[in-house]
């Protein structure tokens, strides 16, 4: 789930799940950013400074906020809930925090202006540098790099092939799609139904 | 331009009268919003992702004597809210036999055509304007956006106001200061004489693009745009059909949810004795709007699917006169 805990969906959702003790582990994944807004001005839980995880008490199963940029405390989270879901108890709710490193998306715009890819909208439209510079040095991935060399499990020979495995894979992938053929025109109807 | 016009309606009827308020996702998020600044907190607000309760408040708001406009930037937003938008808005101005007014704006962009995909392309003013009580308005030019956003607002009945995504950037004449458009009264965007088109927001550009066309082929098309399809203004398009005898109705919606089949019915019941020729419906396949372009521009209609259908239904001898 993104911001979906603003909307009502997610609260019936979460009440039936409870009521019925399905066995769901809802994570909301909190990166502080709707398209534009930032949580504090649209979410009450967060403009409280209370963790978003606090709104499972409203369906009295367990809540918890975890630091979404460790993978390790991110698995060990939610091995807990997935224990308790496999074991009949019902749904949790794990609070993921972290943060969108990137714009959105692009912007709206009318041929023949061309798609603009704007800045992150803590800088567009909040003008905070200090915040997105911050988030940037936070960025997990080098961060689980470090962590996985000092721990000595990967080496950088290997981590250098798990690298250019996915580079190769991406590459791949949109050149595929660039030398593909556009599809007939008549597809546009092909699957109204299954 | 288009997109300025309706927001020059918004500020202007916004200081005229201190009981419109506006809010929506994603605006006056910082306090150097221009709006914000004009205006203040308590009139110019930013909503919670949560349609249900933006429209289902600005409901009750228009109860108590307010007249909220709702800035929801797509329509398809509104479907999150169905019961507000359908089902609670239109209904109880009725269902008191009249003693309770609901004056409020439902603000959406539709029809996006540049590759947004399924979810963000769509025209489902069909579903609005048959729900009755709720009034749909759909400007084509900057001035029909400026005027029908400014009678939407004094208007004490929900309106839907539906902008054209396609038309943004638009440019035309906006007259200055107080500039109404009534709602019901159908506007002939082009004189002529053998065919009408009807067609609503970006469709009546391309109408216009095509009527452009026929005419150095000797066919002179008029063409038509209702500018509101509830209340739908059928005496203007009768009227046009009477002297034509052709009718080309064009229509962004998939032809099962499109304005143009309700229209049709009513021309083949009042105004059948005039039809020389099948009335046509040209308008998007019955399928979700595909994201990829070639595909997206076989299922939309366009100005050479408009100047054909017209091409079908006016003789030879007509365009022999050219």
């Amino acid at each position: 789930m993104g911001n979906d805990d603003r909307d009502g969906a997610f609260f019936e959702t979460l009440n039936l799940a409870a009521i019925w003790k399905l066995p769901v582990v809802f994570i909301l994944e909190n990166n502080e950013y709707q398209a534009y807004t930032h949580v504090g001005l649209e979410d009450a839980t967060a403009q409280a400074g209370d963790p978003l995880s606090r709104k499972a008490a409203a369906f009295s199963i367990p809540g918890v906020t975890v630091d979404g940029t460790d993978p390790l405390l991110v698995y060990d989270e939610v091995a807990k809930a997935a224990e308790r879901a496999r074991a009949g108890n019902g749904p949790s709710l794990i609070e993921s925090k972290f943060y969108r490193l990137s714009a959105h998306g692009n912007t709206i715009t009318v041929p023949p202006v061309p798609t603009q890819f704007p800045e992150h909208e803590a800088i567009g439209v909040y003008g905070n540098k200090a915040e997105y510079r911050a988030a940037k040095e936070n960025d997990p991935l080098p961060r689980f790099r470090t962590h996985l060399l000092g721990r000595g499990i990967l080496t950088e020979a290997e981590l250098q092939k798990i690298d250019n495995g996915a580079s190769a894979e991406m590459d791949a992938a949109v050149e595929f799609a660039l030398a593909s053929p556009l599809p007939a025109p008549e597809e546009a109807t092909k699957y109204v139904f299954a | 331009m288009y997109g300025e016009a309706i927001a020059t309606a918004i500020i202007e009827e916004m200081q005229r009268d201190a009981d419109v308020v506006f809010y929506g996702q994603n605006m006056a998020m910082t306090e150097h919003d221009p709006m914000l600044k004009m205006f203040g907190r308590s009139r110019v607000r930013i909503a919670p992702i949560s349609e249900t309760a933006e429209i289902g408040i600005a409901v009750g708001a228009a109860l108590t004597g307010l007249r909220p406009i709702v800035e929801l930037w797509m329509s398809e937003f509104m479907l999150v809210a169905m019961d507000q938008v359908l089902n609670e808005a239109p209904r109880l101005r009725y269902m008191s036999g009249g003693q309770v007014k609901v004056p409020l704006v439902l603000k959406a962009g539709y029809g996006f055509a540049a590759g947004w995909g399924g979810q963000h392309s769509n025209c489902i003013y069909h579903t609005m304007m048959g729900i009755p009580g709720l009034k749909v308005a759909l400007p084509s030019t900057p001035a029909d956006a400026k005027g029908l956003m400014a009678t939407a607002i004094r208007d004490n009945n929900p309106v839907v106001y539906l902008h054209h995504y396609m038309l943004t950037l638009d440019t035309g004449d906006v007259p200055e200061g107080e500039h109404f458009v009534p709602f019901g009264v159908a506007d002939i965007k082009r004189a002529g004489g053998d065919a009408t088109i009807v067609a609503t927001g970006w469709m009546v550009k391309k109408s216009l693009a095509a009527a452009e066309q026929l005419e150095s082929e000797g066919v002179s098309a008029e063409v038509i745009d209702p500018r509101t399809l509830a209340p739908l203004d059928m005496a203007t398009i009768i009227k046009s059909v009477k002297k034509t005898g052709r009718l080309v109705l064009v229509d962004q919606a998939p032809r099962q949810s499109s304005a143009a089949a309700v229209i049709a019915a009513e021309v083949a019941e009042k105004g059948f004795e005039h039809l020389r020729a099948p009335i046509i419906l040209v308008t998007a396949l019955d399928a979700s709007v595909p994201y990829s372009e070639p595909l997206e521009s076989y299922l939309l209609p366009n100005e050479e699917k408009i100047a054909d259908a017209v091409r079908s239904i006016v003789p030879e001898r007509v365009r022999a006169r050219a």
